[in-house]
């Protein structure tokens, strides 16, 4: 049994991250607060500067976390001694999956474990719970194919669910309940999943070595993005979120973050923990959990067990949505779950910095709504405004006028700016000191790809806020978005496809524009940032999901092609050559795929 | 390795089966509790509060 769950540490850096985003909320509060009242103090004035407040401490908290990030070391781990003995099971789950792709995946991470000399320790099971016969078929008998290329039976399995229930959290409860017990670990990777051998190796070493480690996570890496939206994004996980990560890892303690793939858990402790009930009612609130991986995190370490992310780990990947469409319906889908945990904020016996996890996932959804709350309530306040009053003094006969506080607005939307920019160059300057800029090309296109990546996210956000608004509204009307397929395929949106997907942000947009105009003039200006994108939504779509030809965004991945990655391109450009012939037979019957 | 080309997909079926099965382990991965029997957040919020009456007080 695991020691009792303590804070390794982590108290202070909570402190310190909750404090300094209270005072800049607290700051924004105030500030807001003094213009408001320079035409005096009304309801709205107050209602407008709470919703500063919750915005700014929101911005705040996430600035804080990477300034955190920047100024902490990760503390290295304690070295494992002994050989590795442990047993693991490597599990694949797979939804309607290209299995030409995915297998492919599997065969160079078997490849990559066999040559690290203890891959007779892993097995590798391929959990399917897809849906379409015709892809089922064809992921038994790519199955063979692998099998035969990997001379791997007994190693490497794969199974088929009758029934779906669960979703993935169910498929890998299915396989721990019929098999764990043969394991100690196991390995849950994502079907876009990749690691390195020696990677998933090291983690096997580092949970024996750590009795009461219940999960390691690792930072996954998003690599072969081509379109323009997807190399920004890669960028910025790349070159961002380590830091944001190492951020997070301080004030973890033992109470780290799941992921829901490229992360090592130990199997009793799973098994014991992480069973997971429906909830009472019906989606989006009740069923099955849908965001599981938050809440198996949060089970683990309330069951004493401790949950780590150790961003020193390197050999870790996954790929991204590649166009806006795709990332918003992923995000429909997190929306939901992240919205479901609301049900569970005070699930008996969870320790408090899960219940605050939770609370952290639902702020980051519902945050964009005090946005347009703030934004809505400015353009009606003028209307509630009470008249100016020149003669205040009964017995003074000079007119006094009230006194100009623009000057705070202006302040205060710089000091926001300023928290959504100042962690990303203090990031950028960091590395180009450090010489960790030199993997992404260099110090001068570093900087010129973290401000190519601002003005991107910057135009791209108001879109992303309008689809996640509708998001939430949808979940809050309880619609349940479902479990989509992920879109793994073809990016390039046309403007057609791109104006069916996003008529409806025009058109708020436009009815935003036009409600401004008429409402409150001099507040069209500042409203275009949010407005302009708004209306030429379709275009910004289509635009960038074109394949990239810039020389920005580049990552270290592009620069020194890791050795999984190079060997699975190798193995899928083979197999997708064969899968393309007429009538060519799949497994077993050159001799050049014969058992390696 | 077998060619699969003059397999039926049932064929193939069953030789998936047989090679690609998992060894069988069995555990056991009981339910845990995630809501309060008397759930809903407002209420689960000021039961904790003491603010309602536990149903247990009734009894």
């Amino acid at each position: 049994m695991p020691g009792p769950a303590g804070h390794v540490g982590a108290s202070l850096p909570r402190a310190v991250a909750v404090t300094l985003s209270l005072v800049a909320g607290a700051g924004a509060f105030m500030l807001f607060l003094q213009f408001g009242m320079s035409d005096g103090l009304d309801a709205i004035d107050i209602a407008r500067s709470v919703l500063i407040f919750i915005s700014t401490w929101w911005l705040a908290w996430g600035a804080v976390q990477g300034l955190m990030g920047l100024t902490t070391q990760a503390e290295p781990p304690a070295l494992p001694e002994g050989p590795l003995t442990a047993k693991v099971a490597v599990l694949v789950p797979v939804y309607n999956e290209d299995p030409v792709t995915t297998f492919s995946r599997v065969a160079a991470m078997d490849e990559s474990l066999q040559a690290t000399g203890l891959g007779h320790l892993f097995h590798i099971a391929i959990l399917s719970d897809s849906r379409n016969e015709a892809i089922a078929a064809r992921e038994r008998l790519w199955f063979l194919r692998l099998v035969g290329d990997r001379a791997a039976e007994g190693r490497i399995f794969y199974r088929r669910r009758t029934d779906n229930r669960g979703k993935k959290a169910g498929n890998v409860e299915d396989f721990i309940q019929k098999s764990g017990g043969a394991y100690d670990f196991a390995l849950i990777l994502d079907a876009d999943s990749l690691m390195e051998g020696a990677t998933i190796v090291e983690m096997a070493r580092r949970m024996q070595a750590t009795p009461d480690l219940g999960l390691l996570q690792t930072l996954p890496v998003v690599t072969r993005a081509g379109t323009r939206f997807g190399r920004a994004m890669q960028f910025s996980a790349a070159f961002h979120s380590p830091v944001f990560a190492r951020g997070l890892a301080m004030m973890q303690g033992r109470t780290g973050p799941f992921w829901g793939h490229n992360a090592m858990v130990r199997v009793h402790a799973f098994a014991e923990s992480c069973g997971l009930p429906e909830l009472r009612g019906k989606p989006p609130f009740g069923g099955h959990v849908m965001s599981h991986d938050y809440v198996e995190a949060a089970l683990l370490a309330r069951a004493g067990w401790r949950v780590r992310l150790d961003d020193d780990l390197a050999g870790s990947y996954e790929e991204g949505p590649e166009n806006i469409v795709d990332h918003a319906k992923r995000d429909r889908r997190w929306c939901q779950g992240n919205l479901q945990h609301s049900r569970l904020l005070l699930a008996p016996g969870l320790k408090p910095w899960s219940r605050f996890v939770f609370f952290q996932g639902i702020m980051a959804y519902i945050s964009p709504l005090f946005w347009i709350g703030f934004m809505v309530a400015s353009v009606l306040a003028p209307h509630f405004a009470p008249p100016p009053d020149y003669f205040p003094e009964p017995y003074w006969p000079f007119p006094i006028f009230p006194q100009a506080e623009t000057s705070k607005a202006i302040g205060l939307a710089i000091g926001v700016f300023g928290l959504l920019i100042l962690p990303k160059f203090a990031i950028a300057l960091h590395a180009s000191m450090s010489g960790r800029a030199r993997s992404f090309g260099g110090a001068a296109r570093v900087f010129a790809s973290v401000f190519a990546e601002l003005l991107f996210s910057s135009l791209t956000a108001p879109v992303l806020l309008a689809w996640q608004t509708r998001s939430v509204f949808q979940v809050f009307l309880g619609r349940d978005g479902g479990w989509p397929t992920n879109n793994r395929g073809a990016a390039t949106l046309s403007l057609g496809d791109a104006w069916a997907a996003s008529h409806w942000i025009v058109m708020t947009g436009a009815v935003a524009l036009a409600g401004t105009w008429a409402m409150a003039p001099g507040l069209v200006v500042w409203m275009l940032p949010v407005i302009l994108p708004m209306l030429v939504a379709p275009l910004l779509l289509s635009w960038s999901s074109r394949p990239s030809r810039s020389g920005l965004f580049v990552t270290p991945t592009d620069l020194a092609e890791p050795p999984v990655m190079r060997r699975q391109r190798e193995i899928l450009a083979i197999w997708e050559g064969e899968a393309a012939l007429p009538g060519a037979p799949l497994v077993g019957t050159e001799p050049s795929h014969a058992s390696a | 390795m077998q060619n699969t080309v003059p397999l039926s997909s049932a064929e193939v079926e069953r030789l998936v089966q047989a090679i690609g099965t998992p060894v069988s382990a069995p555990m056991v991965m009981p339910k845990q509790v995630l809501e309060a029997p008397h759930g809903g957040l407002l209420r689960g919020l000021m039961l904790r509060l003491h603010l309602l009456a536990s149903p247990r007080q009734g009894l």
